[in-house]
């Protein structure tokens, strides 16, 4: 009787013990990751011109960027202005309608504090972009009214944000698309559009 | 014996924290649907008398119908507040509804009506019930307001609506 | 014996779990606007509102004239106009949300190009008792057009309330005009269209 009851106690102690230095193991593993993946970012994935990227709920395609002092829809402003305009082309991959590419490009330079948003102009007709419709690809074109007091740039570099879709998100389980970082950076050369060719 | 008793123990638990555990999650939006279901309180007024409603002593001037299409009429509402407390007056927002006898709602109009603009054209430049009408009133000193609604030709029975949230949890309706 | 049950039945509960959580309806489904169908031609009643959409066309090009200025509108798919009738039946509103659902479960908003448009749905308070003209306009794939429904609600972010489904039936125009032109209407009608 009291050997039975020895051995049933060393096999409780035994369980005890691996799935105390199992969780151990699993936590630290878990902590350790997450302090090395913080330590080492993984550095951006560089993406060509022209090239498709695929950011999740978009692919973008970046092409051709250009200085001008005329913004797109041909008005010139009533004080002289430079504007950084690339050529972009948009394939809405979601399901549904929407405007959210607004903030998916940024100029990624760290001089330039806070880049303004830039404002979208659809290739086809000039005229201000509004949302664009899944399975309907558009060419865009961004438009940066470039600071006054900065050098014009011969190069720029655009930092592309990605976008992930969670069925059931974690507050209160609704489908809903996140930011999840950057997908890729493009570097273009800027070529200087002489304003002669644009009217 | 001993592990029987727990297991009972347990299960009758669960049956009590089960329906407690639903009680304490949907407790908030409980008292909220309560909140809303019970009626405000209504102040009737009728046959242009005054009345002291959020700070100020209120009165219906006028309820004109003027005519716009075929089938639709608007109406002009005017109406004054002397303010009492004007401290109180100035701290809510002035939500103005017209009802009709079908208990449908009309939202005042933002833009001035030609009509109203041709017809009464000293009532057009008066004030619309909100915040700017009571930013310069003193006690005593009574404030001139007007609203008007465009409305079916068929609407019968209309009355105005006054709420005054954060000055008054009552409403003022005028018949 | 004992252990091969034990395996069993916590295989037999886990597959129960998961049938439950892949079964059970998302957020989104549970709070998505109620139904209620109808089809081109006809009024279309919610407790709230009524719609009637009356007539549909399809156009490669829309013109908007206002104030002798013609201003074109290119798409790259093709333009769906519908124009119709709505009514508020309790209270003032604006009708702010209008989807065209495709046959293939895409969404596609109205389109938010038109700034001048008379008559433009989003634009349109609506008194109630007193209905009003209204024009619509999607810029669609043209495999969209087919099999596809117009979603009318009050507002898109409205859970539980009732959105119209409104099919277009033997209505569907079979010809595609290279362009319609949408100028403001001189008496009666807020708006003129015209095809060509």
């Amino acid at each position: 009787m009291p050997v039975v009851q020895r051995s049933k106690i060393r096999q409780r102690l035994l369980i005890m013990l691996v799935t105390g230095i199992g969780g151990m193991a699993a936590a630290a593993v878990s902590f350790a990751t997450a302090v090395y993946d913080a330590a080492n970012p993984v550095p951006a994935v560089t993406a060509a011109k022209g090239e498709a990227i695929d950011t999740g709920r978009w692919r973008v395609t970046i092409n051709d960027a250009t200085m001008a002092s005329v913004p797109p829809t041909g008005t010139k402003p009533f004080e002289p202005k430079r504007f950084l305009m690339v050529d972009i082309e948009l394939d809405n991959r979601s399901v549904t309608t929407s405007n959210a590419f607004m903030n998916l490009i940024a100029i990624k330079d760290e001089r330039v504090i806070a880049s303004p948003k830039p404002v979208y102009y659809l290739a086809r007709d000039k005229w201000i972009a509004s949302a664009i419709n899944p399975n309907m690809p558009e060419k865009l074109i961004a438009v940066w009214e470039w600071p006054a007091d900065r050098p014009e740039p011969e190069k720029v570099s655009l930092s592309i944000g990605k976008q992930i879709y969670k069925p059931r998100d974690n507050l209160y389980g609704a489908p809903n698309w996140f930011d999840d970082g950057e997908a890729a950076v493009v570097e273009l050369a800027v070529t200087q559009d002489t304003g002669s060719s644009e009217q | 014996m001993s592990e029987k008793r727990t297991f009972w123990i347990c299960l009758l638990a669960l049956v009590v924290a089960l329906p407690l555990a639903f009680v304490v999650r949907a407790w908030e939006s409980l008292r909220e649907g309560h909140w809303l279901a019970t009626q405000k309180a209504e102040i009737v007024v009728e046959d242009g008398a005054g009345q002291a409603f959020a700070g100020g002593q209120w009165k219906l001037l006028d309820m004109r119908r003027l005519p716009r299409t075929n089938d639709a009429r608007v109406i002009l509402a005017e109406f004054e507040a002397s303010p009492t407390d004007p401290a109180v007056l100035s701290q809510g927002a002035c939500r103005v509804r017209l009802i009709d006898s079908e208990g449908r709602r009309f939202e005042p109009v933002t833009l001035t009506e030609p009509i109203v603009r041709e017809m009464y054209p000293e009532v057009a430049e008066r004030p619309r019930c909100g915040v700017l009408a009571f930013t310069d009133a003193k006690t005593g000193a009574t404030v001139r307001m007007a609203e008007s609604f465009i409305v079916p030709a068929e609407a019968r029975d209309l009355s105005l609506r006054i709420e005054f949230p954060g000055a008054s949890d009552e409403t003022l309706i005028f018949k | 014996m004992s252990a091969l049950r034990a395996l069993l039945l916590s295989v037999s509960a886990i597959a129960a779990l998961y049938a439950m959580r892949s079964s059970t309806p998302g957020y989104g489904d549970i709070t998505a606007p109620i139904a209620v169908r109808g089809a081109v031609g006809e009024r279309v009643e919610s407790r709230d509102f009524a719609f009637g959409a009356a007539n549909v066309h399809l156009a490669r090009q829309v013109r908007v004239e206002s104030f002798g200025r013609i201003k074109e509108y290119s798409t790259s798919g093709i333009w769906l106009i519908i124009e119709g009738a709505a009514v508020a039946k309790t209270e003032t509103m604006t009708l702010t949300s209008a989807e065209w659902l495709a046959g293939n479960g895409l969404r596609y908003e109205l389109s938010q190009r038109f700034s001048t448009v008379p008559g433009y749905l989003p634009t349109e308070r609506l008194e109630p008792g007193l209905p009003r003209p209204v024009l619509l306009a999607f810029e669609l794939p043209e495999a969209a057009v087919d099999k596809g429904t117009l979603l009318v609600a009050r507002s898109l972010v409205m859970p539980l309330a009732e959105e119209l489904w409104i099919t277009l039936g033997d209505k569907q125009p079979t010809d595609i005009k290279p362009s319609v032109t949408i100028a403001r209407g001189s008496s009666g009608t807020p708006w003129t269209l015209a095809a060509r």
